[in-house]
């Protein structure tokens, strides 16, 4: 609970933070994304409903600061394009991608959680753009575009296994149980038995 | 699956398509007020971005220093002659005015504003600044910089998020649609910029001109007023290229202003939403 608690503290936390993490104009406009990350990297680490739960609140907080309408045509605003409530969908599906892999946390191995977490990013920025596509009409991509995406995704991937660290290192502080304790078979082998 | 998890679950999808439904007013209402308690931070980091940009400024030697300020002393000089000069004209045409009783355009009042963050969005071409409708700010009011002689369009209120702070929706975003004209040629189009923001120099699209357009580089692209939004003669850019397409012709405009170097901008106040701070300026329009 302790644990839950304080991991949830540190994705409120990051939306503050995330006001002051810049746009690197020279990498095509790329920022990292450490809400993102925080929530994925935290997702990892909790039990499905808690993760459930993270979805909904920092998706809620995201779309409230960041899915500001857009009004294009005078008087007539095309909020639409990316609908409020959006990412908590975005949050809720990811978090279910890579609760997947949570298995290989608890053994220990972060190798395909931390490439989870940038593979999720940029699957939330290409389902948002997508979106965007989708309302405007026809699918316009560049090599730019592609790579802002790709850089996006990979500062969150560098920053996940930090994360993942953090939240192990909190997990044992408070007492949370998220290592397992040792891969244990089901059904061993008994000579005998046959 | 356990039962918890599928409690959970339909708890979080009731919960999302209960969101979902909410009315815009409602989302206004909650937007505004999660806006409310992020600005002071919107704010800081505007700032430390400013001080950032500050630090990459080149530093002058003391003579430079001087020789610089009495260049600004002269400058200044020259400037207030002017203003005096434009006050007696001033006087003059209002008197001229009255005596022809002509109800002209009045001049532009704009409202200074300074921009607060450059990156509030992640897929549009936006800016915050610093006025909000405590300042009668409201959306659809072009957002002007002095550019030489011109007002050059830097872009639209899209949003008031706050008393304080609105959001700006720039010219280089697909979304930002101005009525064009070549000022040499007075073909007409539509300009619009790119849709996701990548490029650090955008480009501007002007498209619908006809397929008989006499385009050249270097003409001047100005808003050719049609419609409530922007009004006629402030500067858009200039066309780099052309290409003729099947039924029209499309051309490539670079833009009159630096997007990435905007600190002040101005906000041009419509008479059913004139700011009692508002500054009544004639500079940068045309007759």
């Amino acid at each position: 609970m302790i644990y839950c608690l304080s991991v949830l503290g540190f994705i409120l936390v990051s939306f503050f933070i995330q006001e002051f993490v810049p746009e690197l104009v020279w990498a095509y406009k790329s920022r990292l994304l450490l809400v993102h990350a925080v929530f994925l990297a935290s997702a990892v680490s909790v039990p499905f409903p808690v993760m459930l739960v993270f979805a909904m609140i920092a998706g809620f907080i995201w779309d409230c600061r960041y899915y500001i309408p857009i009004h294009a045509v005078e008087g007539v605003s095309s909020a639409h394009e990316i609908p409020f409530g959006f990412t908590i969908f975005c949050f809720g599906l990811l978090g279910m991608f890579i609760q997947g892999v949570r298995p290989f946390f608890r053994q220990g191995r972060w190798e395909l959680p931390v490439l989870m977490v940038g593979v999720c990013t940029l699957i939330s920025l290409l389902l948002e753009y997508l979106l965007i596509c989708f309302h405007r009409g026809g699918l316009a991509t560049s090599m730019e575009f592609w790579l802002k995406i790709l850089m996006t995704s990979l500062y969150s991937t560098l920053l996940a296994p930090f994360l993942l660290l953090l939240f192990s290192r909190l997990a044992g502080m408070t007492g949370f149980k998220i290592q397992m304790d040792g891969v244990t078979r089901r059904y061993s082998y008994d000579g005998d038995s046959f | 699956m356990s039962r918890l998890t599928l409690l959970f679950l339909s708890f979080f999808v009731g919960l999302l398509m209960w969101i979902s439904f909410f009315q815009a007013e409602r989302i206004d209402q909650i937007q505004k007020a999660t806006l409310s308690l992020f600005s002071p931070f919107i704010a800081a980091s505007g700032s430390i971005s400013d001080a950032i940009s500050t630090l990459e400024v080149e530093k002058l030697t003391y003579s430079e220093m001087e020789e610089s300020l009495s260049l600004l002393k002269r400058e200044r000089d020259r400037l207030r002659l002017e203003v005096l000069q434009l006050d007696e004209i001033l006087v003059e045409n209002n008197e001229l005015r009255k005596a022809l009783q002509y109800k002209g355009r009045s001049p532009l009042d704009l409202l200074p504003s300074r921009v607060i963050n450059r990156k509030p969005l992640n897929w549009y071409n936006t800016l915050m600044i610093d006025k909000g409708y405590d300042d009668q700010v409201r959306p659809d009011l072009a957002v002007v910089v002095p550019s030489g002689d011109d007002s050059a369009l830097v872009g639209k209120v899209s949003e008031v998020v706050g008393p304080h702070s609105s959001v700006v929706l720039l010219l280089t975003d697909e979304m930002c649609q101005v009525p064009a004209l070549i000022s040499e040629t007075v073909e007409e189009g539509i300009l619009n910029g790119e849709r996701a923001p990548v490029r650090n120099n955008p480009i501007l699209k002007l498209r619908y001109l006809s397929k008989e357009a006499v385009v050249n580089p270097g003409d001047r692209i100005v808003s050719s007023g049609i419609g409530d939004v922007f009004r006629k003669n402030l500067l858009l850019g200039v066309v780099k290229d052309a290409k003729k397409g099947v039924i029209d012709t499309e051309a490539t405009v670079i833009p009159s202003v630096d997007f990435e170097k905007l600190v002040d901008v101005f906000i041009i106040m419509k008479p059913d939403s004139v700011a009692p701070q508002a500054v009544t300026s004639h500079i940068g329009t045309k007759p």
